[in-house]
C-alpha cells in the first residue's frame, strides 16, 4: 500500500522537489531545442484561449462546438513572426472536425518582398502548415544564397 | 511579569512599567525635598528604582530589536524558496505549452529512449486532418523503429533517398506525400457524404485516393445526361488530378451545348478540388430553382 505522501506526490506534480523540477525542465528544454533544429522554427511564446460555443440545444442533440484562439510568436533565423489563428472544433455523433477559421500572420521584416507573397497566399488559404514550411525553405534559400555570394567575394 | 498598559496604547510590553517608574521617580523627587531623616532610605529606594528602570528599558530595547531582526530574516528566505519553486513550475508549464504548439508547424515530436518519435500533421484548405508518426532510432545507420504511415505511401523509397543523409529532407518529403494523400481523401470523402444526390452510382476509389471514377448528374433534379468522370492523380504529392476524362455514356451524339458542358466539367475537375466543383453545381441548381420560382 502506498503511503499518503507517496500517493500525493505521484498525483500532484506541484510536489516535485526543485531538483526534480530542474531536471524535468532540462529534458523539456532539450526537446524544444530538438524541435527547433528539426523544423527550423523557434517558437518563443504561445498562448491559447478556449471558448465553448455549445448551446443547451446543441448539447441535447449531442453536438459540441468550441472555438480555440491561438497566438504564437517566434523567429526563423533573422525573420520574426507573430501568428494568430482560430480553430473551430465541431463534434457531432459521427465525427469531429477541426477547421482553421481565421489566420493572421504578422511579419516584421519588410526587407523580403517575396515573403509577403506567400504570406498572403497562406492567409487566404488558411494554410498554417504551408506558411511554416515555406518560411523555413525561404530562409534556407537565403542562407544558401549568402554563402554562395561570399564564396565569390 | 504582568504589565498592565491600558493607559499607553503606543507602548510596548515595558511602557506601562516605565510610566509607573517615572511616576515613582517624580514622587521620590518630591519626597527628596522633605526632611533629611528619611533621606538615605529614600535615596536608596530611588537608586534601586532607577537601576530597575534602566534594566527594564534595556530589556525592552533588546526584545524590540530581536523581533525586528527576526521578521527581517524570516520573510525574505521563505518567499525566496517559494518563488524559486514557482519560477521553475511556471517555466516548465511555459516550455510544455510551446512544445504542444509545435504541432501547428506541421511537424512535432518527442525525444524517446531510442531516439525520437516525429509526428506529422496533415491539413487541407484549413481543415485539420489525420496525424501520422515515425519512430526513429538514433543509430548508425538511422532506422525506423515503427510508424503509422499507410502502406501505399512510398516510405521505403523516400527513406532510401534521404533518411541517412538528411533527416529534415526525409521528413519534409514524407510531409508532402501525406498531406497530399490526406487532401485527396478529404475531397473524395466530402463528395460521398455531402453530394451523394449528384452521384448516379457508387464512387470508385483506390486506397491511395489517386484514381477516382464516378457517374454523376450536374442537375440531379433536371433532365440532364449523366456524365462519367475519371480522375487520375499521377503526381501523388498533389491534391489536383493530372488527367481528367469526362465522357457521356450514351449512344446518341451530344448536342453542342452538352458538349460544351462536358468540356467545361473536365476543366473544372482539373482546376478545382472535387467537392468544390460539386458545390458549384449545387449553387447553380439553387439559382435555377430560384429562377423557376419567379
Amino acid at each position: 500500500r502506498k503511503s499518503f505522501q507517496e500517493i500525493y506526490q505521484s498525483d500532484s506534480e506541484g510536489w516535485k522537489t526543485s531538483k526534480d523540477l530542474r531536471s524535468n525542465l532540462g529534458n523539456l528544454e532539450s526537446e524544444l531545442l530538438f524541435l527547433n533544429t528539426l523544423t527550423g522554427i523557434n517558437i518563443r511564446k504561445y498562448s491559447k484561449k478556449i471558448e465553448n460555443l455549445t448551446s443547451t440545444e446543441m448539447t441535447e442533440r449531442r453536438i459540441k462546438k468550441v472555438l480555440q484562439r491561438h497566438k504564437l510568436s517566434g523567429n526563423c533565423h533573422m525573420i520574426t513572426f507573430q501568428v494568430e489563428f482560430q480553430i473551430l472544433e465541431f463534434q457531432n455523433k459521427e465525427n469531429l472536425s477541426s477547421i482553421i477559421t481565421d489566420l493572421n500572420i504578422i511579419m516584421e521584416s519588410t526587407a523580403y518582398s517575396e515573403l509577403s507573397e506567400f504570406v498572403s497566399r497562406a492567409e487566404e488559404r488558411r494554410d498554417l502548415f504551408m506558411f511554416f514550411r515555406s518560411l523555413h525553405f525561404f530562409v534556407e534559400w537565403c542562407e544558401y544564397r549568402k554563402r554562395t555570394f561570399k564564396h565569390f567575394k | 511579569m504582568e504589565l498592565a498598559n491600558t493607559s499607553s496604547p503606543e507602548g510596548g510590553p515595558g511602557a506601562g512599567v516605565l510610566a509607573h517608574l517615572e511616576r515613582l521617580e517624580a514622587e521620590s523627587r518630591k519626597k527628596f525635598e522633605e526632611p533629611q531623616g528619611a533621606e538615605s532610605a529614600l535615596g536608596n529606594k530611588i537608586r534601586n528604582l532607577r537601576s530597575l528602570r534602566d534594566k527594564l528599558r534595556a530589556e525592552v530595547n533588546r526584545r524590540q530589536a530581536g523581533v525586528r531582526s527576526a521578521k527581517a530574516s524570516v520573510e525574505p528566505d521563505q518567499t525566496f524558496e517559494v518563488s524559486e519553486q514557482e519560477v521553475l513550475e511556471r517555466k516548465r508549464e511555459n516550455v510544455k505549452s510551446i512544445l504542444q504548439a509545435y504541432r501547428f508547424t506541421g511537424l512535432s515530436g518527442k525525444l524517446t529512449s531510442r531516439g525520437v518519435c516525429v509526428s506529422i500533421s496533415t491539413a487541407f484548405e484549413g481543415n485539420l486532418l489525420d496525424s501520422y508518426f515515425v519512430d526513429l532510432v538514433i543509430q548508425k545507420p538511422l532506422r525506423i523503429h515503427h510508424h503509422s504511415i499507410p502502406v501505399f505511401i512510398p516510405l521505403e523509397e523516400i527513406a532510401a533517398k534521404y533518411l541517412q543523409s538528411n533527416i529534415q529532407h526525409f521528413l519534409f518529403s514524407l510531409c508532402e506525400y501525406l498531406n497530399a494523400y490526406s487532401g485527396r481523401k478529404y475531397q473524395a470523402d466530402r463528395l460521398q457524404s455531402d453530394f451523394a444526390a449528384f452521384l448516379a452510382g457508387p464512387l470508385q476509389r483506390n486506397s491511395l485516393c489517386n484514381l477516382l471514377s464516378f457517374t454523376y448528374k450536374a442537375e440531379p433534379s433536371g433532365q440532364s445526361f449523366p456524365f462519367c468522370a475519371r480522375l487520375l492523380y499521377k503526381d501523388i504529392t498533389r491534391t489536383l488530378p493530372t488527367d481528367v476524362t469526362v465522357t457521356y455514356q450514351g449512344t446518341d451524339a451530344l448536342s453542342t451545348s452538352w458538349e460544351e458542358q462536358r468540356a467545361s466539367h473536365e476543366n473544372l475537375f482539373c482546376t478545382k478540388p472535387l467537392h468544390q466543383v460539386f458545390a458549384s453545381f449545387a449553387r447553380r441548381e439553387e439559382k435555377l430553382d430560384m429562377n423557376l420560382l419567379y
